[in-house]
Protein backbone atom coordinates (compact mmCIF):
# COMPACT_ATOMS: atom_id res chain seq x y z
CA UNK A 1 0.00 0.00 0.00
CA UNK A 2 2.73 2.38 0.81
CA UNK A 3 4.33 1.75 -2.16
CA UNK A 4 1.94 2.81 -4.51
CA UNK A 5 3.34 5.70 -6.94
CA UNK A 6 0.86 8.40 -8.00
CA UNK A 7 0.84 7.72 -11.54
CA UNK A 8 -0.93 11.60 -13.00
CA UNK A 9 -1.33 15.01 -11.40
CA UNK A 10 -3.84 15.10 -8.74
CA UNK A 11 -3.19 11.42 -7.76
CA UNK A 12 -3.24 11.10 -4.93
CA UNK A 13 -0.77 8.30 -3.64
CA UNK A 14 0.14 6.49 -1.66
CA UNK A 15 -2.18 6.65 1.25
CA UNK A 16 -0.64 6.39 4.34
CA UNK A 17 -2.52 6.70 7.46
CA UNK A 18 -2.13 9.84 9.34
CA UNK A 19 -2.48 10.71 13.10
CA UNK A 20 -2.31 7.29 14.06
CA UNK A 21 0.11 5.61 11.73
CA UNK A 22 0.01 1.86 10.85
CA UNK A 23 -1.50 0.67 14.16
CA UNK A 24 -2.49 -2.37 15.29
CA UNK A 25 -5.95 -2.99 17.63
CA UNK A 26 -4.37 -5.49 19.63
CA UNK A 27 -2.14 -2.80 21.00
CA UNK A 28 -4.21 -1.12 24.41
CA UNK A 29 -1.78 2.07 23.11
CA UNK A 30 -3.65 2.37 19.95
CA UNK A 31 -7.08 1.76 21.22
CA UNK A 32 -6.30 4.49 23.45
CA UNK A 33 -4.94 7.06 21.01
CA UNK A 34 -8.25 6.37 18.66
CA UNK A 35 -10.74 7.18 21.30
CA UNK A 36 -8.70 10.37 22.66
CA UNK A 37 -8.25 11.28 18.67
CA UNK A 38 -12.33 10.81 18.41
CA UNK A 39 -13.19 12.36 21.60
CA UNK A 40 -11.11 15.42 20.64
CA UNK A 41 -13.02 16.08 17.54
CA UNK A 42 -16.25 15.81 19.34
CA UNK A 43 -17.44 12.16 18.27
CA UNK A 44 -19.95 10.69 20.91
CA UNK A 45 -18.94 7.07 20.28
CA UNK A 46 -17.78 4.26 18.56
CA UNK A 47 -20.13 1.40 16.57
CA UNK A 48 -18.32 -0.96 16.30
CA UNK A 49 -19.11 -3.81 13.78
CA UNK A 50 -19.59 -7.26 15.43
CA UNK A 51 -19.25 -10.52 12.99
CA UNK A 52 -21.32 -13.21 14.27
CA UNK A 53 -22.00 -15.80 11.68
CA UNK A 54 -23.73 -18.63 13.10
CA UNK A 55 -22.70 -18.88 15.91
CA UNK A 56 -18.82 -18.23 15.48
CA UNK A 57 -17.53 -14.98 16.03
CA UNK A 58 -14.79 -12.88 14.08
CA UNK A 59 -12.70 -10.79 14.68
CA UNK A 60 -13.89 -9.53 18.29
CA UNK A 61 -10.49 -9.65 19.61
CA UNK A 62 -10.27 -5.68 20.40
CA UNK A 63 -13.70 -5.26 21.31
CA UNK A 64 -13.63 -8.26 23.93
CA UNK A 65 -10.06 -6.45 25.36
CA UNK A 66 -11.59 -3.43 25.41
CA UNK A 67 -14.44 -4.70 27.04
CA UNK A 68 -12.45 -6.76 29.59
CA UNK A 69 -9.78 -3.77 30.65
CA UNK A 70 -12.39 -1.04 30.50
CA UNK A 71 -9.90 0.82 28.34
CA UNK A 72 -10.68 3.02 26.36
CA UNK A 73 -13.36 4.65 28.86
CA UNK A 74 -15.51 6.05 25.50
CA UNK A 75 -18.91 5.10 25.04
CA UNK A 76 -19.84 2.20 22.34
CA UNK A 77 -22.45 0.47 21.13
CA UNK A 78 -22.67 -2.80 18.65
CA UNK A 79 -23.66 -3.00 15.18
CA UNK A 80 -24.21 -6.53 14.17
CA UNK A 81 -22.90 -7.41 10.49
CA UNK A 82 -26.06 -9.49 9.46
CA UNK A 83 -24.41 -11.27 6.41
CA UNK A 84 -22.29 -13.71 5.47
CA UNK A 85 -18.66 -13.47 5.51
CA UNK B 1 -3.83 27.56 -5.06
CA UNK B 2 -6.57 28.60 -2.79
CA UNK B 3 -3.98 32.04 -1.76
CA UNK B 4 -3.93 32.48 -5.49
CA UNK B 5 -8.24 33.32 -5.45
CA UNK B 6 -8.70 37.01 -5.46
CA UNK B 7 -11.56 37.80 -3.42
CA UNK B 8 -12.38 40.89 -5.85
CA UNK B 9 -12.90 41.19 -9.29
CA UNK B 10 -10.00 39.57 -11.07
CA UNK B 11 -7.87 42.60 -12.88
CA UNK B 12 -8.52 44.98 -10.17
CA UNK B 13 -7.84 45.52 -6.42
CA UNK B 14 -9.87 46.15 -4.30
CA UNK B 15 -8.99 49.81 -3.86
CA UNK B 16 -10.34 49.81 -7.71
CA UNK B 17 -8.73 50.83 -10.91
CA UNK B 18 -6.03 53.58 -11.18
CA UNK B 19 -6.34 53.63 -7.30
CA UNK B 20 -2.00 53.36 -8.01
CA UNK B 21 -1.72 50.03 -5.83
CA UNK B 22 -0.69 47.15 -7.61
CA UNK B 23 -2.63 43.66 -6.95
CA UNK B 24 0.66 42.80 -5.33
CA UNK B 25 1.06 45.24 -2.91
CA UNK B 26 -2.67 44.16 -2.07
CA UNK B 27 -2.04 40.64 -1.19
CA UNK B 28 1.00 41.46 0.41
CA UNK B 29 -1.17 43.84 2.57
CA UNK B 30 -3.48 41.37 2.79
CA UNK B 31 -1.07 38.34 3.88
CA UNK B 32 0.33 40.53 6.56
CA UNK B 33 -2.91 40.68 8.09
CA UNK B 34 -3.20 37.99 10.78
CA UNK B 35 -6.94 38.13 10.56
CA UNK B 36 -7.33 37.74 7.05
CA UNK B 37 -4.04 35.18 6.47
CA UNK B 38 -5.96 32.96 9.10
CA UNK B 39 -9.48 33.77 6.65
CA UNK B 40 -7.43 32.96 3.81
CA UNK B 41 -6.51 29.32 4.92
CA UNK B 42 -8.91 27.95 6.83
CA UNK B 43 -12.59 27.11 5.44
CA UNK B 44 -15.56 29.37 6.57
CA UNK B 45 -16.46 27.58 10.02
CA UNK B 46 -20.00 28.32 9.42
CA UNK B 47 -20.23 27.16 5.62
CA UNK B 48 -18.43 23.61 6.85
CA UNK B 49 -21.29 23.26 9.00
CA UNK B 50 -23.79 23.36 6.64
CA UNK B 51 -23.98 20.07 5.33
CA UNK B 52 -23.30 17.77 8.31
CA UNK B 53 -25.62 20.15 10.65
CA UNK B 54 -28.36 19.59 8.50
CA UNK B 55 -28.25 15.80 7.68
CA UNK B 56 -27.30 15.36 11.37
CA UNK B 57 -30.37 13.68 13.18
CA UNK B 58 -32.87 15.18 15.52
CA UNK B 59 -31.40 18.38 14.12
CA UNK B 60 -33.40 18.84 10.68
CA UNK B 61 -36.34 17.94 11.69
CA UNK B 62 -37.11 20.53 14.88
CA UNK B 63 -35.23 23.26 12.66
CA UNK B 64 -37.72 24.19 9.98
CA UNK B 65 -37.70 24.85 6.75
CA UNK B 66 -35.13 27.73 6.83
CA UNK B 67 -32.72 25.86 8.60
CA UNK B 68 -29.77 27.51 9.07
CA UNK B 69 -26.83 25.72 10.20
CA UNK B 70 -25.50 29.54 12.46
CA UNK B 71 -28.19 28.53 14.46
CA UNK B 72 -26.47 25.71 16.07
CA UNK B 73 -23.06 26.93 15.43
CA UNK B 74 -20.85 29.21 17.97
CA UNK B 75 -19.70 32.09 16.04
CA UNK B 76 -16.68 31.38 13.99
CA UNK B 77 -13.39 30.88 16.27
CA UNK B 78 -11.06 33.36 13.94
CA UNK B 79 -13.56 36.46 15.13
CA UNK B 80 -12.83 35.63 18.42
CA UNK B 81 -9.24 34.85 18.30
CA UNK B 82 -8.18 37.85 16.36
CA UNK B 83 -10.24 40.12 18.62
CA UNK B 84 -11.15 42.10 15.75
CA UNK B 85 -12.29 41.77 11.62
CA UNK B 86 -9.89 44.82 9.77
CA UNK B 87 -11.81 44.03 6.93
CA UNK B 88 -15.89 43.20 7.09
CA UNK B 89 -16.49 41.91 3.70
CA UNK B 90 -20.04 41.00 2.36
CA UNK B 91 -19.27 37.17 3.83
CA UNK B 92 -19.16 38.75 7.35
CA UNK B 93 -22.61 40.60 6.84
CA UNK B 94 -24.13 37.97 5.29
CA UNK B 95 -23.20 35.71 8.32
CA UNK B 96 -24.12 38.29 10.47
CA UNK B 97 -27.88 38.75 8.95
CA UNK B 98 -28.29 35.03 8.94
CA UNK B 99 -27.98 34.80 12.82
CA UNK B 100 -30.60 37.62 13.31
CA UNK B 101 -33.11 35.50 10.97
CA UNK B 102 -32.43 32.54 13.11
CA UNK B 103 -33.06 33.96 16.22
CA UNK B 104 -36.18 35.75 14.88
CA UNK B 105 -37.46 31.78 14.48
CA UNK B 106 -40.44 31.19 16.89
CA UNK B 107 -38.81 28.04 17.84
CA UNK B 108 -35.89 29.61 19.58
CA UNK B 109 -38.27 30.41 22.04
CA UNK B 110 -39.71 27.30 22.94
CA UNK B 111 -36.71 25.34 22.87
CA UNK B 112 -34.35 25.88 25.88
CA UNK B 113 -31.99 23.16 25.12
CA UNK B 114 -28.38 23.48 25.06
CA UNK B 115 -26.86 23.90 21.76
CA UNK B 116 -24.17 21.20 21.25
CA UNK B 117 -22.62 21.24 17.79
CA UNK B 118 -20.60 17.43 17.68
CA UNK B 119 -18.63 17.47 14.18
CA UNK B 120 -15.04 16.78 13.38
CA UNK B 121 -14.42 20.20 12.04
CA UNK B 122 -14.59 21.65 15.57
CA UNK B 123 -11.59 22.93 15.39
CA UNK B 124 -10.12 20.48 18.01
CA UNK B 125 -12.50 21.39 20.75
CA UNK B 126 -15.79 20.23 22.18
CA UNK B 127 -18.30 23.07 21.48
CA UNK B 128 -20.25 21.54 24.15
CA UNK B 129 -23.14 23.32 26.49
CA UNK B 130 -24.88 20.72 28.94
CA UNK B 131 -25.89 17.34 27.60
CA UNK B 132 -25.93 16.71 24.08
CA UNK B 133 -29.40 16.90 21.79
CA UNK B 134 -27.55 14.17 19.14
CA UNK B 135 -24.47 12.11 19.36
CA UNK B 136 -22.07 11.37 16.00
CA UNK B 137 -21.23 8.12 16.55
CA UNK B 138 -17.91 6.64 14.33
CA UNK B 139 -17.91 3.17 12.92
CA UNK B 140 -15.38 1.47 14.45
CA UNK B 141 -14.11 -1.70 12.04
CA UNK B 142 -12.15 -4.08 14.02
CA UNK B 143 -10.38 -5.06 11.03
CA UNK B 144 -7.00 -3.48 12.00
CA UNK B 145 -5.54 -6.83 13.37
CA UNK B 146 -4.28 -9.95 11.79
CA UNK B 147 -6.77 -13.12 12.55
CA UNK B 148 -5.62 -16.68 11.53
CA UNK B 149 -8.61 -16.60 9.02
CA UNK B 150 -6.46 -14.12 7.08
CA UNK B 151 -3.52 -16.69 6.68
CA UNK B 152 -4.34 -18.62 3.65
CA UNK B 153 -5.64 -15.26 2.13
CA UNK B 154 -2.43 -12.25 2.78
CA UNK B 155 0.25 -14.62 4.16
CA UNK B 156 2.27 -13.99 6.84
CA UNK B 157 2.77 -10.30 5.62
CA UNK B 158 0.73 -9.11 8.71
CA UNK B 159 2.74 -10.82 11.07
Amino acid sequence: MSKAEALFDGHHQPHVPAHLGFYDLRVPEAREAQATLARRHGIGGFCCWYYWFSGERLLERPFDDVLASGRPDFPFCLAWANETW
Amino acid sequence: MLDMTPCFPVGTTRHGRGSGRSYCTTRRRRRMSAGWARRSREPDAARVTIGSSSSMPGTSGERGAISSPIAITARPSWRRLSGRSRMPSALTFGRRSQVRLSARRPNDAVDQTPRRIAHAGARGREMTRGSPRARLLAFYLPQFHPIPEQRPLVGKRLH
